[in-house]
């Protein structure tokens, strides 16, 4: 289950020079800003820094990156609590206990519930990963080139039908994000696609097409507010109090840990993550609690629940990032653009061939979270005061970073080019209700979905029966299609019972 | 104040409060009536031009593919994908032919083109980098961006553009190995 001659190695990798940690805190304190910063998202931090890990060690990189990943995630939750407005996505079911805590007095006690919570509920994703990582390689090893490209087409299914009613535009940003991930130069060396243009030969850059796509085009949204938040109350926040928040988190280990394994087990979903994970475990809590009517007036329970599962979804979504090189969203997507701008392939092989990096990466995150209890204490005063910085500020600021690590990816004015075509692309996209994320993932994963479909058809050379004699691929591809039609099956189902009823 | 930023307001203040029957059987109604009435109404091609769009690349792509090979190595992909969108976006259209609601809004709030200024700005400042230099556009950027939206007090635009302009320029110069064209900071 373990290697412990690796474990040995990822010590030596972490520990022989001081390097690597040189990025964990000011990757910390990114992931805080911008998840406090409602409006901004984690991936639009990792997408606009990506740049930057190209001077890195791929180690370094990853530190730097799942950095961002964990002070997101709690930085999400400070303006739920102070304001009731949710950093990002993953914080919702905080501000439904947090914010009436608040109102209650109890803000610092809130604080220091869901940063205990987080602290915990990131470690247990990352304790849960480092058992799991071995056996599930082993499992994931089985799976042939048609198995691979019937889980990119589930995993492309599941993100493009999070959006209930937009199922169909969802599929379509997806599949023609798979589309656009598979122009320039094939497997079997032909060019499509590329309108002539030389820049186009290697496929459109990723990376700066992800920046326009994440992080200009949301900014563009953003851009007709004038404050983040028009007025927030101003609340005192004390180290001391934040303590005994810590305290009472901890009274609530059954909580939490329910939290934490509802937090894993759905983000390792590709699509759904922590923005369902902190509300699935908070109706669960509620739902198991002796006084169920106490929710929602103020029950640190409440806000254990939400804190613990969206942290330890992080461990969840890198099983599925390691394991099988598909990313479950918007930053473990950035993560595998930071895998392959160090020429790295996520998957069963990466897992067996270098261990020891997979357990480094794993150990990195222990002390990320140890890191992310003191610089989250030292930063809640600042990060509570975020909110008051004016937007006009803000957008250009960012979008000029944008522009400036796009062109340090590509050394031209391809990768401004790129964020500009990219991020006025998904301006309209966002506006017309298409998934944005379904297209990024579909324009990542297009060239790897064309080669394994390729190498299945040099396998069974050409042969369709071959899929018949692979049970996995057919139940997969079962999954594939329960995921697509249960939805409206029961929504027609629901629909005929209540007319039936009537 | 319509259903839409009631809620939101709503939201603001206690999530709870969604659970007010009448404030969610007002929202339906709205968005029902906006549905049904939407072609005398608000009409918004935007949508539906998108819709085209996206058809138009999936078709054009298609048969660029098989303009370079129509072997079946080249289009194992590209064909089977390029029929499914191709079939989900003519599905989305007569749908929404049956249900009249072909040149439906944007379920959005704001409209596009309040968002156009800024997107314009974006455009210029990119394609004006090399022309510029890239010191001086993002100082431009900066301060156009501030005076667009709303910041009157010139010291605080001056101020601001060139400090964090210039600052974030330099840093990059300096950081990067590539040729960067600037006119105010040193080369």
């Amino acid at each position: 289950m373990i290697d412990f001659g690796a474990v040995a190695q990822s010590m030596d990798l972490l520990f022989s020079s001081f390097g690597p940690w040189l990025v964990v805190v000011p990757g910390i304190i990114l992931g805080l800003i911008f998840g406090a910063t409602p409006g901004l998202q984690i991936s639009m931090a990792m997408a606009i820094f990506l740049p930057m890990t190209m001077y890195m060690d791929f180690i370094q990189a990853m530190l730097f990156l799942t950095a961002i990943f964990t002070g997101g995630s709690f930085g999400a939750g400070i303006p739920a609590i102070l304001m009731n407005i949710p950093g990002t996505s993953s914080a919702i079911a905080t501000a439904f206990d947090g914010y009436p805590m608040a109102r209650k007095g109890q803000h610092n006690q809130a604080l220091g519930v869901a940063l205990a919570s987080s602290v915990i509920g990131a470690l247990m994703g990352y304790i849960i990963l480092f058992f799991m990582i071995q056996p599930l390689s082993y499992m994931v090893l089985r799976l042939g080139p048609a198995e691979m490209f019937v889980v990119i087409l589930w995993g492309m299914t599941l993100i493009a039908s999070l959006k209930g009613e937009q199922v169909l535009k969802g599929l379509v940003a997806g599949f023609v994000g798979l589309l656009v991930g598979t122009i320039g130069f094939s497997e079997i060396g032909l060019a499509r696609g590329t309108m002539g243009q030389t820049y186009l030969l290697d496929g459109v850059p990723v990376i700066p097409a992800m920046m326009g796509m994440f992080a200009a085009s949301e900014l563009f949204k953003l851009a007709n507010k004038g404050f983040i938040v028009e007025s927030a109350d101003q609340r005192k926040v004390k180290a001391s109090e934040i303590f005994n928040g810590c305290k009472m988190a901890i009274r609530h280990p059954i909580v939490m840990v329910r939290g934490g394994l509802i937090g894993v087990l759905v983000g390792a979903v590709p699509g759904v993550g922590s923005s369902v994970s902190n509300l699935l475990s908070y109706i669960e809590t509620k739902r198991r609690d002796s006084d169920p009517d106490s929710f929602g007036k103020g029950n640190p329970k409440g806000v254990v629940a939400s804190e613990a599962a969206n942290s330890s979804s992080e461990g969840g979504s890198m099983a599925t990032l390691l394991a099988l090189g598909i990313p479950g969203g918007g930053a473990t997507a950035v993560m595998l653009a930071a895998f392959a701008m160090h020429n790295i392939t996520g998957g069963p092989q990466f897992i067996r061939q270098q261990t020891d990096v997979v357990y480094a990466i794993i150990f990195a995150n222990f002390a990320q979270v140890f890191l992310l209890v003191i610089i989250g204490l030292m930063f809640i005063p600042l990060l509570a005061n975020i909110v008051k910085v004016p937007m006009r500020y803000l957008i250009p600021s960012v979008l000029v970073l944008a522009v400036m690590g796009s062109f340090g990816l590509t050394g031209n004015m391809t990768g401004p080019a790129t964020v500009l075509v990219f991020a006025v692309i998904g301006w309209i996209l966002r506006h017309y209700g298409y998934s944005v994320p379904a297209a990024v993932i579909g324009m990542l994963l297009g060239s790897l979905a064309e080669k394994s479909l390729l190498h299945s058809y040099q396998i069974s050379g050409g042969d369709i029966s071959y899929v018949l004699e692979r049970p996995v691929t057919l139940g997969i591809f079962a999954l594939l299609l329960i995921s697509l039609f249960s939805q409206p099956l029961m929504k027609r189902f629901r629909a005929r019972r209540v007319a039936a009823q009537a | 104040m319509n259903s839409c930023a009631k809620i939101i307001k709503c939201l603001n203040s206690t999530p709870t409060c969604l659970t007010d029957p009448s404030m969610m059987a007002g929202h339906l109604t709205d968005v029902a009536s906006r549905e049904l009435n939407m072609p005398a109404q608000k009409r918004d091609y935007g949508d539906f031009l998108v819709l085209i769009g996206l058809a138009s690349f999936t078709l054009w792509y298609l048969l660029d593919a098989i303009s370079v090979s129509a072997k079946p190595q080249n289009l194992l992909l590209i064909l089977p994908l390029s029929i499914i969108v191709l079939t989900i976006i003519a599905l989305e259209l007569v749908l929404r032919l049956k249900r009249g609601t072909l040149f439906r809004a944007s379920l959005e709030e704001e409209p596009l083109y309040r968002t156009l200024p800024v997107v314009g700005l974006f455009a210029a400042y990119v394609l004006s980098l090399e022309t510029l230099g890239f010191d001086l556009a993002t100082v431009l950027f900066v301060a156009l961006f501030l005076i667009l939206k709303g910041e009157r007090k010139w010291f605080a635009i001056a101020g601001y553009s060139v400090v964090f302009g210039l600052g974030v320029v330099f840093f990059f110069s300096q950081m990067l190995p590539y040729p960067m064209t600037l006119l105010l900071l040193p080369n």
